[in-house]
């Protein structure tokens, strides 16, 4: 297998799938290079998952070709993908290695080779004084990471997250973008699905926004912001948040906490905004800004519609 | 066997057999049989024992002593007169009394008073009316001047030895074979339906726990559903084999005629292809379920059609070769059962044999085809049961 940089991990052409009659994916077609982090992004029902799981093989697309390390995706090649569904699960009653150990045979591994495996990982979140309770006993956290050790037990090529960030605490959100960007750094593949733009922002090389089932954007996401970029600025108040509706020159408001990203109608003087705001309230912090994801997201998504 | 259902297999047969829920139902089995044999041999003997009054309102005069020699079931007291004795009754000093009237065996007909029904078909009621029988052939014949020796055979004429005949040979019946008859088919069923249940969990927890997603990225779904089957179909002859070990030792001690080989052979056929129908059909039910629940109601009812052939054993005894009972023995819901039991109680014509079993093996392939269909589908369908009709295009689909 040739992993050298470039490679096309994901290749998806023109995929088609219909459920009782209604289209989840309508003739969707990228491709996902090696060694990048990809956001899948799309608002609920756009139909992510199924993509996600017509990769996997879980489900099978209507029309269309799906490409996975050059090859349609077969049960050779169906364990070197790593995969974390949304709808995140384990046996509860399984001992964690017994449960690790089952994964990773199914997974092509051989026993000395899973063992080996699964005594690092558990090292490395440390688990491994765990190994012998039951998954029902382990915290949601710990849990977590065994789920995540289930899908890296066998040092896949290729990450396939689906939600990663759902239901997650500060802490494991944290810890989960680490291992994203650890990934990274040894070369892998990752695409994740989220919905949850800031995170997206932060992790992301390279944009699919899909809706209704049709592509939007499939662009890096340096070239996302300098084509959707529109004039935007960030302040924060350093008291309270003043009644911002009607200035003129604001066309739309983004409320984040105590700050606001503030969309400023075509040509407008970002240094009139500074003025007037002024005139309300003391301002800690203003900063013109490129327009966020999430605001990106937003119009794209409402425009579509 | 592909390694992805073999690891399956094994995984499932090796947690399942730790279950304790397994082992207690692998060893409390034989153990049932035994005490089922024991406990009414147990009863015979204490009801006997039991120290209740029956009242005797004797107006011959010649049937008290008697009974007071024979009878032993109950205590016996006499009482003057049917008034006395229905007082006695009434205020619980006596459990039962019985009246002989003077001329009791002109009229054949003596009266048995009792406060509990069905009591006349205690093995102490049988003696009382075989006794006060005896007293009455006693007066008939001596009056004739028969000799006591003639009277007492009169009384005992003969005692019929029942003996079925099979391919090795005469064989004496004993209530084991009564037992065992009926016992082993209800085991074999018992252990079908216990590892389909286990099936039928295993496909629901995985659905509710989400656990099958990260499965199905690394396998198959028929590869999965076979590894199922196949892993606790594994659990389940061993389990009847070690019954069976059990079975072939206890007959050995007890020098208890066992049933032929060839008819062995013949019941584990029908168990095999049995589990292999009915798995089909638990996992098709856990496919199309969502919750635990929902498929321990559907399972209840897949587990009476299953048990229904059972209440026919008696028929089946009587007139085994009966065109009904031949009937169902095809129809693939009851042929596993129908058939162990026609097997086990008869000698089986052949044909209907071959019959049944090629039936069953069309019946087994068509099941598991419709499983593996609706399992692909339904077992990721979450939160929501699927309507009839979509299981029909599944299964079309």
């Amino acid at each position: 297998m040739n992993l050298g940089n470039k490679m096309n991990i994901i290749e998806i052409k023109n995929v088609t799938k219909k459920f009782n009659g209604v289209t989840a994916v309508d003739n969707l077609s990228f491709i996902a290079e090696s060694g990048k982090i990809y956001g899948f992004l799309g608002p609920n029902g756009a139909g992510k998952t199924t993509t996600i799981r017509m990769i996997m093989g879980i489900i099978k697309p209507d029309s269309g070709e799906i490409k996975v390390f050059g090859d349609k995706i077969s049960e050779q090649n169906k364990g070197q993908i790593g995969y974390i569904p949304e709808e995140r699960g384990l046996y509860k009653k399984y001992k964690v290695i017994d449960l690790l150990m089952y994964f990773a045979r199914l997974k092509g591994m051989n026993y000395t080779e899973a063992s080996k495996n699964i005594d690092i990982w558990l090292d490395k979140v440390n688990l491994k004084d765990r190994a012998n309770n039951k998954i029902e006993e382990l915290s949601k956290g710990m849990q977590q990471n065994i789920q995540l050790i289930v899908s890296l037990i066998n040092d896949p090529n290729l990450v396939i997250l689906d939600e990663p960030f759902v239901g997650l605490d500060p802490i494991n959100a944290r810890n989960m973008k680490d291992i994203i960007l650890k990934l990274k750094e040894s070369g892998k593949t990752i695409i994740f699905s989220t919905h949850q733009m800031n995170e997206a922002e932060r992790l992301c090389d390279h944009i699919f926004l899909i809706n209704k089932g049709k592509k939007l954007i499939d662009s890096p996401i340096s070239e996302v912001k300098k084509k959707y970029s529109k004039n935007f600025v960030t302040v924060e108040f350093k008291n309270k948040m003043p009644d911002l509706k009607g200035i003129s020159i604001i066309k739309n408001l983004y409320y984040e906490g105590n700050k606001v990203e503030i969309e400023l109608i075509k040509n407008a003087d970002s240094n009139k905004l500074l003025e007037l705001l002024l005139e309300k309230e003391d301002i800690k912090k203003y900063e013109i800004s490129e327009s966020s994801l999430e605001s990106i997201f937003v119009e794209v998504v409402t425009n579509e519609i | 066997m592909k390694s992805k259902t073999k690891i399956v297999a094994l995984t499932e047969f090796i947690t399942n057999v730790k279950r304790k829920e397994f082992i207690i139902l692998t060893l409390l089995l034989p153990l049932i049989l035994l005490t089922s044999m024991v406990i009414p041999l147990f009863f015979m003997q204490t009801v006997s024992h039991e120290k209740e009054t029956l009242g005797i309102v004797d107006e011959t005069g010649i049937v008290m002593p008697v009974l007071e020699e024979r009878y032993t079931d109950y205590l016996i007291k006499e009482i003057a007169n049917a008034e006395e004795a229905r007082q006695l009754l009434e205020n619980n000093n006596i459990s039962s009394y019985i009246i002989i009237e003077k001329d009791f065996i002109e009229k054949g007909k003596v009266s048995y008073y009792s406060k509990i029904q069905l009591s006349s078909f205690s093995s102490a009621n049988m003696n009382l009316e075989r006794i006060v029988s005896d007293i009455a052939i006693e007066n008939l014949l001596r009056n004739e001047g028969i000799s006591n020796e003639i009277i007492n055979k009169v009384k005992d004429p003969i005692e019929m030895e029942r003996i079925t005949v099979t391919k090795t040979g005469d064989e004496k019946e004993t209530p084991f074979s009564f037992v065992g008859n009926y016992l082993l088919p209800l085991f074999l069923f018992m252990s079908i339906m216990n590892a389909g249940g286990y099936l039928l969990n295993g496909i629901v927890e995985e659905k509710e726990n989400k656990v099958v997603e990260v499965l199905l990225s690394t396998i198959s779904p028929s590869e999965l559903l076979s590894g199922k089957i196949l892993g606790l179909g594994g659990l389940g002859i061993l389990q009847v084999s070690i019954w069976g070990i059990g079975i072939i030792a206890v007959t050995k001690i007890l020098n208890i005629p066992l049933i032929t080989f060839e008819k062995g052979i013949i019941i584990m056929i029908f168990f095999i292809l049995g589990y292999f129908f009915y798995s089909s059909i638990f996992a098709m039910i856990g496919s199309i379920s969502t919750s635990t629940r929902d498929s321990q109601q559907i399972s209840a009812i897949v587990s009476f059609i299953v048990f229904i052939p059972m209440l026919l054993f008696f028929g089946i005894v009587q007139n085994p070769n009966m065109a009904f009972i031949r009937l169902l023995g095809m129809i693939p819901p009851f042929t596993p059962s129908i058939m162990i039991m026609r097997v086990l109680l008869t000698e089986t014509p052949i044909s209907d044999i071959i019959i049944s079993i090629i039936i069953l093996i069309g019946s087994v392939i068509v099941a598991a085809k419709i499983a593996s269909k609706i399992f692909n589908i339904g077992i990721l369908m979450y939160g929501k049961k699927p309507s009839l009709n979509e299981i029909i295009r599944w299964i079309r689909g």
